[in-house]
């Protein structure tokens, strides 16, 4: 790509036209704002008999056909879809080395307020997700299969609730499948909070001393997969190697979040455009991966194209597909210091450092936004960054950490006024983010 | 515990959940315990010296909540 990125892109992105086509959701979902009136514009929610027309029956992954499977998801190098991008076979066979057995979850519980891929899959392509449940539980030898959704979650449950009674319908040998409530909390979707939950304890995160996949849900093997990652697993156990790696993008443009699947061909900034950028200019900053994520400058991100791999080597990453674009009037460090009091308080309230740390943070961002900090603050600021860092049980702090850093990093020219007592116009009246407010 | 082979590495962990940031550990072991800005405990990330070895056992053996304890270090992983 040269010269000026243009934010509308030559050929405007579009939903695929064919639905029946072999990809993950087969349509982009539109899901508008809280409490604007609008419906959820979206594909057809998938019927069993739609989803089998579609795609066949289910390959069974029992035995040396789950071997196999896991060599395909090594060869086509699935990888967590939850924001980690942990290569999914090397899980499994870490599981398989422990002995198998155990418990497989399909992690519903999409916490973060900005993204809804999770849900669109679950609500417009529920067996898929649950296909892949079945296959990772089978090859792994589970007894236990769960998927892990929160209480407040209806319209997700209620989908799911239908798919697995036209199941238990078509197919009655198929393992029970437990649908387990976790708190409407944006933590209770980290995975050592989940296997604790399920061993009897409270939702909130441990400090793991061994991987979950040897020692999990009462002390036995598990297997803790996101829902678009198991969705993928649905995929790969019929395509094999002609698997299109693709990636479901959460944007949050024109006041609503669109969840679209493109191919790496496809840039950022044309994703953006396509998810109904409405603002005459074009963005300042980007923020991938969501609160816990990391702004990256506009001119930068635009021609990045859509593929984890090359969005490390640039330095950042996708984590689970949510990208938030800057208006231009907006004020990013406002933004940041927004999330970060988001953060803060939803901590677990469990480890000092992210219990006072991440409070202490946003105050001092809080003094930067309103020009009332200067250097001196900024230090400590920065201390404060380095100390809460790699310190909690899960890495809640640490994506507090990353996304200030990033935002002291990228908005720098902005927060020299701000720290000479210039703060932007907008910086007292921040977007208001979802669930950040 | 039992005394370690001088040849096994091991390196201090806090489990943060467990720790309430007493700060006992600190005087027990102040050349390898540092506090934060709100009191808990920073570890050093790297493997324990042979002669740091006593102090570390007795800042585990010390911590009232026993957040503190010694991992083993991969032998892949460098001790330094």
């Amino acid at each position: 790509m040269t010269g000026r990125l243009h934010l509308v892109p030559q050929q405007a992105l579009a939903p695929p036209r064919d639905a029946s086509s072999v990809g993950l959701l087969g349509g982009w979902v539109v899901y508008p704002a809280a409490g604007s009136g609008q419906r959820t514009v979206g594909p057809a929610p998938e019927d069993l008999d739609d989803h089998l027309a579609r795609l066949g029956q289910r390959p069974t992954a029992r035995g040396h056909h789950g071997d196999a499977l896991v060599e395909t998801l090594a060869a086509v190098e699935l990888t967590g879809r939850g924001g980690g991008h942990f290569p999914a076979a090397a899980k499994w066979r870490r599981m398989l080395a422990a002995g198998g057995g155990g418990t497989v979850v399909a992690n519903a519980a999409e916490g973060e307020p900005a993204s809804a891929k999770d849900a669109a899959l679950l609500q417009h392509r529920p067996h898929l997700v649950l296909d892949g449940l079945l296959s990772a539980a089978e090859a792994m030898g589970a007894d236990d299969v769960v998927v892990w959704l929160h209480e407040g979650a209806h319209a997700s449950r209620s989908a799911l609730n239908r798919a697995l009674s036209e199941r238990r319908a078509a197919f009655p040998t198929e393992p029970q499948i437990r649908v387990i409530g976790a708190p409407d909390r944006y933590i209770s979707g980290e995975s050592s909070a989940i296997v604790r939950a399920l061993s009897g304890g409270p939702a909130l995160p441990t400090l793991r001393r061994r991987p979950a996949a040897q020692v999990g849900v009462g002390g036995r093997p598990t297997l803790v997969h996101n829902v678009e990652t198991l969705a993928r697993v649905g995929l790969v156990a019929r395509t094999g190697h002609e698997y299109r790696p693709t990636t479901l993008l959460t944007v949050l443009a024109g006041g609503h979040r669109t969840v679209l699947e493109v191919g790496p061909e496809v840039t950022l900034g044309q994703a953006v455009a396509a998810a109904g950028w409405r603002q005459p200019d074009q963005p300042t900053a980007v923020l991938l991966g969501g609160y816990g994520g990391a702004w990256m400058g506009w001119t930068a991100a635009a021609g990045l194209p859509v593929d984890e791999p090359t969005v490390r080597a640039a330095g950042s990453s996708l984590g689970a597909g949510i990208v938030i674009p800057l208006p231009a009037a907006a004020c990013g460090l406002a933004e940041a210091a927004a999330i970060t009091r988001y953060l803060a308080d939803s901590s677990a309230r469990q480890c000092g450092p992210c219990l006072f740390g991440l409070p202490a943070i946003a105050d001092v961002l809080d003094q930067i936004v309103d020009g009332s900090a200067g250097r001196s603050e900024l230090k400590v600021l920065e201390r404060y960054a380095t100390e809460v860092s790699g310190r909690g049980a899960c890495h809640h702090p640490d994506g507090a950490v990353r996304l200030v850093r990033s935002a002291l990093e990228v908005f720098r020219v902005e927060l020299a006024e701000h720290l000479r007592g210039r703060p932007c116009a907008a910086a007292a009246t921040p977007v208001g983010l979802p669930g950040v407010g | 515990m039992r005394r370690r082979r001088s040849a096994e590495l091991a390196r201090l962990r806090v489990d943060p959940v467990l720790c309430d940031g007493i700060g006992i550990c600190a005087h027990l072991a102040p050349e390898l315990v540092r506090v934060d800005s709100w009191g808990y405990p920073i570890v050093p990330l790297e493997a324990i010296d042979e002669r740091d070895q006593k102090q570390a056992q007795r800042a585990v053996r010390g911590c009232p909540r026993k957040a503190l304890f010694l991992e083993p270090v991969p032998a892949a992983l460098p001790s330094r």
